[in-house]
Order: C-alpha cells, then sequence, then structure tokens
C-alpha cells in the first residue's frame, strides 16, 4: 500500500466527534481533498473540522467513500455517455440507502457539501426512485407532505390532467 | 426499487434514532426542503410523465417546479443530452441551455439551433415519417420560431424545443447517430429524417400579440410545454375539425388551453 493511502487523518463533526479515516477514503470527498492540499503537512497534524455534518452522518458518508475508494475518479461533469444516466442504482449503493428519510436526505445534503458528486448522484437517484411512477396522492404519502391546494386550484389541477391525459 | 422508507415508518438500518412524535414532525419537508438545485437534479432523474404529478402534489412542490423550471431544464439537459450539449458549442439562452449547431452552412439565418430554441426550417418544408416516407409537404414548418422571431427568447417565455434535441429523445437514437448527424455539412436530416419525427414535429408553434399559441397539440406536447419548459399560456390559435369537436363535446371551444400554471 503506498504511503499516501495509509495515513489517516482526523474529521470532526459539528457535533464534535472525532473520525479517523484514511486520506485517500476521506478525498473522495473535493472539499476535503482540496482542504488537504491547501493545509500541506499541516492537515497530517490536525483535525480537519466538517461543520456543517454531524457524527452519524459524517460516519455513513465514510462508510461511502470507503466502499468506493478504488473507484475510478470521475472527470468533472462526467457525464459524457447520456445512456448510463438512469435511475439505476447499483445494489450496494441501493443497500446503503435502505435507511430513514432523514438520514438520506442528510447523506444528500453531506455529499453536496463535502462535494461528492457520485454519493450525491446515488441519492438523488434514490429519491428519483421513490417518486418515479406515483400518483399526487402517492408522493404525498410517501414523503408526508399535505395537500394545501384551494378548491380553485384543484379544478386548474383537474384540467390540466384532462388536458395531459385524455389525449 | 425504492429504498429510503417512508416518513412513516421505522427501518432497521437506520443508524438514526427510533422514529418519535417529534422525528415525524421532523419528517415533514424533507423533499421540499432541499436546496432548489439538489431538487432540480432529483427531478430531472425522473421521466417527463411524472412531472405533472409532482406539480399536483402540493402548493409549494408546484411552485418549485415553475420558478426553477429553467433550472430543471438545465439539469436534465446535463444529465440526459449530455453527449449534445458537450458536442455542440453551448450558450445560455433565457436562462436555459442553447447550442449552436456548427453542421448546418446552408441556412446562415437558421444557424442558431437551440435546444430549447428553434428549428431548423427544411428547406422544400417535407415531413417524413419513421421509415423515411414522406407525408406531408407544403409550407407547415415544423415550428415557426425562427432566429428574426425570437421575440419568445427575448421575452423568456418560451423556446420550442429542436428537432435535434427531440432526436435525444427518441430511444432508438444512438449519440454516434446523433454525432453523425450533426457533423454531416447540409442535409443533415436527409440521413437521419426518419428520427425527425415524434410528436413535436406535428407543432406549429408561434408567438401572436404576446402570446403563445399552436394549432395542435398531443398529450406529451403539453406535458413537456407546461413542466419542462415552465410555459405559462398556451392558446390554441386553429382548431382542426376533429380537435374542435372535441373541445365542443367538453364546452371549450376556442378557448385558451392552459393558463396561469
Amino acid at each position: 500500500m503506498a504511503a499516501s493511502e495509509s495515513t489517516r487523518i482526523t474529521l470532526v463533526s459539528n457535533d464534535g466527534a472525532e473520525v479517523h479515516v484514511e486520506r485517500n477514503v476521506a478525498e473522495r470527498s473535493m472539499l476535503i481533498k482540496n482542504m488537504m492540499e491547501d493545509l500541506g503537512e499541516a492537515a497530517m497534524t490536525q483535525s480537519v473540522p466538517i461543520p456543517n455534518v454531524n457524527e452519524s452522518v459524517l460516519k455513513k458518508v465514510i462508510e461511502w467513500c470507503e466502499h468506493h475508494k478504488n473507484d475510478p475518479p470521475a472527470a468533472a461533469d462526467d457525464d459524457s455517455d447520456s445512456r448510463k444516466k438512469t435511475t439505476d442504482i447499483e445494489e450496494w449503493d441501493q443497500k446503503f440507502m435502505q435507511v430513514d428519510q432523514e438520514m438520506l436526505f442528510e447523506i444528500i445534503l453531506a455529499s453536496n457539501y463535502l462535494d461528492i458528486k457520485p454519493l450525491l448522484d446515488v441519492g438523488c437517484k434514490t429519491v428519483a426512485n421513490m417518486i418515479k411512477g406515483k400518483s399526487p396522492e402517492e408522493i404525498r404519502k410517501t414523503f408526508n407532505i399535505t395537500n394545501d391546494f384551494t378548491p380553485e386550484e384543484e379544478e386548474q389541477i383537474r384540467r390540466e390532467n384532462e388536458w395531459a391525459e385524455d389525449r | 426499487m425504492e429504498n429510503a422508507a417512508p416518513c412513516q415508518e421505522s427501518n432497521v438500518n437506520s443508524p438514526s434514532k427510533k422514529p418519535s412524535p417529534s422525528s415525524q414532525n421532523q419528517c415533514r419537508g424533507y423533499l421540499t426542503s432541499i436546496p432548489p438545485e439538489i431538487l432540480a437534479k432529483v427531478i430531472s432523474e425522473l421521466p417527463l410523465s411524472n412531472y405533472l404529478d409532482i406539480a399536483h402534489t402540493s402548493r409549494q412542490l408546484r411552485s418549485i417546479l415553475k420558478i426553477h423550471a429553467a433550472m430543471i431544464c438545465n439539469a436534465r439537459i446535463r444529465s440526459k443530452y449530455q453527449f449534445a450539449a458537450e458536442f455542440l458549442k453551448t450558450e445560455t439562452m433565457s436562462e436555459m441551455f442553447a447550442f449552436k449547431c456548427p453542421g448546418d452552412h446552408n441556412h446562415d439565418q437558421n444557424k442558431h439551433f437551440s435546444l430549447l430554441g428553434q428549428l431548423p426550417v427544411f428547406p422544400d418544408k417535407v415531413h417524413y415519417d419513421y421509415e423515411g416516407n414522406i407525408f406531408a409537404s407544403g409550407s407547415h414548418n415544423l415550428i415557426d420560431n425562427e432566429r428574426e422571431n425570437s421575440d419568445t427568447a427575448d421575452s423568456g417565455k418560451f423556446e420550442a424545443p429542436s428537432g435535434l434535441e427531440r432526436n435525444c429523445n427518441c430511444a432508438a437514437h444512438s449519440a454516434d447517430a446523433f454525432v453523425e448527424l450533426c457533423q454531416s455539412s447540409g442535409d443533415y436530416y436527409q440521413s437521419f429524417r426518419g428520427c425527425f419525427l415524434n410528436s413535436f414535429n406535428n407543432q406549429h408553434i408561434l408567438v401572436k400579440d404576446g402570446e403563445l399559441c399552436t394549432d395542435s397539440w398531443t398529450a406529451t406536447f403539453l406535458r413537456e410545454l407546461i413542466w419542462y419548459y415552465g410555459v405559462d399560456n398556451l392558446v390554441i390559435t386553429e382548431n382542426t375539425q376533429q380537435e374542435a369537436d372535441i373541445f365542443e363535446s367538453a364546452g371549450v371551444v376556442g378557448r385558451p388551453l392552459v393558463k396561469s400554471v
């Protein structure tokens, strides 16, 4: 194992917990990678604060990074083959995302903050899969959303449905 | 496949705390409380057929879809049509991505091909079916939204999807074929003519008295106009007899089709 891969760094969550992780795992986050580069040698001797992520979410994100640490790095905006862009999610990631909604959305927000694009993609696809094919009522039930349309708006919706579906 | 559990259900795999009345309350609004750019990314992963369903879920989601229509549209282009946007020179028009097609040398005034903009005006104004047979000709342009009539772009109100984008929509099209289409210098549609046809190709869209008008439409067309492109108004100008009959039977003869979404 290369020296850089075995180097461990310490991340500190917003609730004060220290999470020790291999540097190459942590650097799946472009935010952390850039911070490490900016800090230079100092990064190895001092902890790295992650102020927007709590311990449980940070550990979950690190778990994902650990599993995907050997994935080839994605190029910037790597969407070169649109045919790959579906809501398909690989099996391990599907199981990884089998969490309650609070954690799911925390992971999405954390991956966005930490700039881990592949994890953000998986999170967004997971949510999209929860919406896909559902009726408005089913979407409300899934995400605990209140139907707050006025009767006039309901009528407008009814007309839109007629226009869109009866043709 | 659905992964994360609905709000009401506990999940043994979750490392977070057990559901409680307070956590159930907190559950409300996760979907609508995420930043718009992330919600746009989620929505861009969905089929268009889901857009109306999302918009009909709550006032907040409806409002988010409408306010961020351009962002959602752009996110969809990034995720679904990136190869097209990458191959063609991309620019921004009315906050939406557009591209310039380098392959069209014959019609300079129509050089600008927007992913969300105008269509090439076929010189002979001929339409082909999927087998490449001519099925219509004459003055029926695909979409009357040329550069010189770019008031739609100026107003930021609406830019119709281009034939090139619609090609991307066709499942039978590969990225390679699309590139081949765009690289051909002149009669590019000739080599790909069968693929130019889908529901959009029969639409005739123009801006009249400041309103977006069409003389024909389909369900897919409507869905995409309303939620994919954030269109507020669409007015039917000339109905076919069959459509007129349908409208008449529904008591909506000559009325505006879509208002104040």
